[in-house]
């Protein structure tokens, strides 16, 4: 079977001089066969012809063959492209199909897809692997992070460690917890939202308004439980990580000098999942049970929360994050209901007061 | 023979810029920020090649390697001046030195960076236009970094000393400095413009910054913008620029408008508008016979273009 001839039309420039010569082209097997008006003639075989311009349709086709100085063939044929691709499949290689706004469309949405299936199962994934992974001394490290965040804006006032009522409480959890895992550092932020949030390595932050807002030690400490298991289990970790690719993405887009560290260490940073939270409730009461505090301490304030949830924004904070209050409550009665443990107080009725009046609040 | 003239065009459109720029995105958000080299690259060739002069489109021969190559060479370049100063400032610090010693220290670091500057602009320039061709013949650029960042020195004393009033002499010069050391191929470029209109431009401008509101400076980059290019020559060919104040306003407003209401999503449409302007007041007036035009051999590194990167300085192409 004999190959089709086609003939174009183009300029050839022999890259010595920036004369222009019109030029006429034919494809004799896998070489272009390039005639001058002059009756000279080259023979350019496909297999070592570039392409570098033509992938638009607004482009000029352009073929370069040799090199230093490379020759160029420019080709304004509209046809061409098509034509010589269906001569041969060594044509096919050296001449690139046009790009129409279709592929790049089709493009540029399979590469979203891949972006956001690398965020969406891929970071998560990764985050996990690594927080269980990463040497504690790196998560404490983080956590340091945020308290010098917080001191930055002289928001934190007093640490568990210099209020003997907090240290009580604490102490009766982490005795009773998971081992010397980590040393907890509850550190109080000046805040009157109802708020309380675990950062990696033991750092675990209550606010003033949480505090003002429990009513009795018991849900004090059963936030508190709650908390230092989400540190326990590397839930605030894996938050942590989970950013960072986020992070990365926009400043790798925007470029802004605002550094990854410093906005992970903003307070909204850390968004737990809500299997983490069923994991840190259910945990929690273990806690509770273990350190002998009552667990009903536990249910009734996420009944305040529930009760108050509509009456103002900032519950609204320590809510979102949070699986639904009213399937909470529900599972965390049911723990209680199954385990049957004897009690002890935390704190008697001045040392609560005392703790109540903390910062001035 | 009658004086043909030369028109440029510019056949991009901001479809297929967008399509180009959102891949790019995506990609250089996959590869960790490494891909940003290809994606520069990519975009320059397709500036390049939707850009055409008499009938004939431009092309960018540089690589996304090449350019990787250079941001790895800055960056060293870069590492190594931070971890000086920084050892610096640590001993100056231990020391509870003079304040003398921490004014030395500290000029000397804008010293050094100004020079770092002025080198990469002059590197990125001969890079941009060794690796541009038209009609199969490259460009190139011969200024010397040495002479350069001497002028650079001077003029920019000279503008402070003079509270900005040698700012358009100095103009001026860099503008000569660039122009005369262009090549095409064998050929160079001439720049034949005096510093004195624009002088008298920039005393006008100055005058008429409040009653016009600051409005008129977009006259004066457009006067520039003629001065420059009315006097840049090759061989018996001149460039004419035929920009005015009103045009470059109207252009930069709506394209700021245009900007700014789709949230950025327009941006590469205001570029395509941009380099469409440019590109349509611009044209070569004049006879060249091109055959005569001979190929010169030579290379240029991508060090400077690096360089000029990460010291964030915006060094254009002067269309």
């Amino acid at each position: 079977m004999t190959p089709r001839r086609w003939e174009w039309s183009g300029f050839y420039y022999d890259g010595r001089t920036a004369a222009r010569q019109s030029v006429t082209l034919t494809l004799e097997g896998n070489r272009l066969h390039i005639r001058r008006p002059d009756g000279t003639s080259m023979l350019w075989p496909l297999s070592l012809v570039r392409q570098t311009q033509g992938g638009y349709s607004t482009e000029q086709v352009r073929l370069e063959f040799g090199s230093d100085p490379a020759e160029a063939l420019l080709v304004n044929d509209p046809t061409f492209v098509a034509e010589i691709r269906a001569a041969s499949p060594v044509a096919r290689r050296a001449v690139r199909r046009q790009w129409r706004p279709a592929h790049i469309v089709a493009l540029s949405v399979v590469a979203l897809m891949i972006v956001v299936a690398l965020y969406v199962w891929g970071a998560p994934a990764g985050a996990v692997w690594a927080a269980d992974r990463l040497p504690k001394s790196w998560e404490v490290s983080m956590g340091e992070g945020f308290v010098e965040h917080l001191k930055q804006y002289d928001r934190v006032c007093a640490d568990a460690d210099t209020v003997p009522e907090l240290q009580t409480i604490v102490t009766r959890l982490t005795d009773a917890g998971p081992g010397e895992e980590y040393r907890f550092h509850v550190i109080v932020v000046r805040d009157s939202a109802i708020n309380a949030f675990a950062a990696p390595g033991g750092y675990v932050f209550l606010f003033t308004g949480l505090i003002n807002a429990a009513e009795t030690p018991e849900e004090l400490a059963g936030v508190l439980a709650h908390e230092i298991q989400h540190v326990t289990l590397r839930h605030s970790t894996r938050a942590l990580l989970r950013e960072v690719p986020l992070r990365f993405a926009l400043f790798s887009v925007t470029g802004s000098g605002e550094t990854a560290m410093t906005t992970v260490a903003s307070l909204g940073a850390l968004t737990f999942r809500r299997s983490d939270e069923t994991e840190a409730d259910r945990e929690g009461m273990r806690l509770l049970e273990t350190a002998r505090v009552d667990q009903s301490g536990m249910i009734s304030f996420m009944r305040t929360l529930e009760a108050e949830h509509g009456d103002g924004p900032r519950f609204v904070r320590y809510l979102s994050s949070h699986p639904r209050t009213a399937d909470r409550i529900a599972e965390l009665e049911r723990l209680a209901s199954e385990s049957r443990h004897e009690t002890q107080p935390l704190l008697e009725r001045g040392a609560w007061r005392r703790l109540h009046g903390l910062c001035g609040d | 023979m009658d004086p043909t003239t030369a028109r440029l065009r510019y056949h991009g459109t901001g479809g297929s810029l967008f399509g180009l720029m959102f891949v790019n995105a995506l990609l250089t958000v996959i590869t960790l920020t490494i891909y940003s080299a290809w994606a520069k690259t990519k975009v320059r060739v397709f500036h390049w090649s939707h850009t055409e002069l008499d009938g004939d489109r431009f092309a960018y021969h540089g690589t996304g390697g090449e350019l990787f190559g250079g941001y790895i060479k800055a960056g060293v370049v870069m590492i190594i001046l931070a971890f000086i100063f920084g050892r610096l400032n640590e001993a100056i610090i231990g020391e509870s030195a003079s304040v003398g010693a921490q004014i030395a220290t500290t000029v000397g670091f804008y010293v050094v960076f100004f020079l770092l500057v002025a080198f990469a602009i002059n590197s990125a320039r001969r890079y941009r236009l060794r690796r541009t061709s038209w009609r199969g013949i490259r460009f190139s650029f011969h200024g010397e970094a040495t002479e350069f960042v001497s002028l650079m020195i001077r003029g920019t004393l000279l503008t402070i000393v003079t509270l900005g009033f040698y700012g358009p002499y100095f103009a001026n010069q860099t503008r000569a400095f660039f122009v005369e050391h262009a090549r095409f191929g064998s050929e160079p470029f001439m720049y034949d413009g005096r510093p004195e209109p624009l002088f008298k431009e920039y005393v006008k401008a100055l005058l008429l910054t409040i009653p016009t509101l600051g409005l008129y400076w977009a006259w004066y980059a457009a006067f520039k913008n003629r001065h420059f290019w009315n006097h840049t020559a090759m061989r018996g060919a001149r460039f004419q620029s035929t920009i005015t104040g009103g045009a470059l306003l109207g252009l930069h407003v709506t394209n700021l408008l245009l900007v700014i209401c789709t949230f950025g999503i327009a941006t590469p449409w205001a570029i395509v508008r941009m380099h469409s302007f440019w590109c349509d007041n611009l044209s070569l007036v004049g006879t060249v016979d091109w055959a005569t035009i001979q190929q010169r051999a030579g290379d240029a590194q991508a060090v400077g273009e690096g360089l000029a990167d990460t010291l964030d300085v915006d060094v254009d192409f002067g269309m």
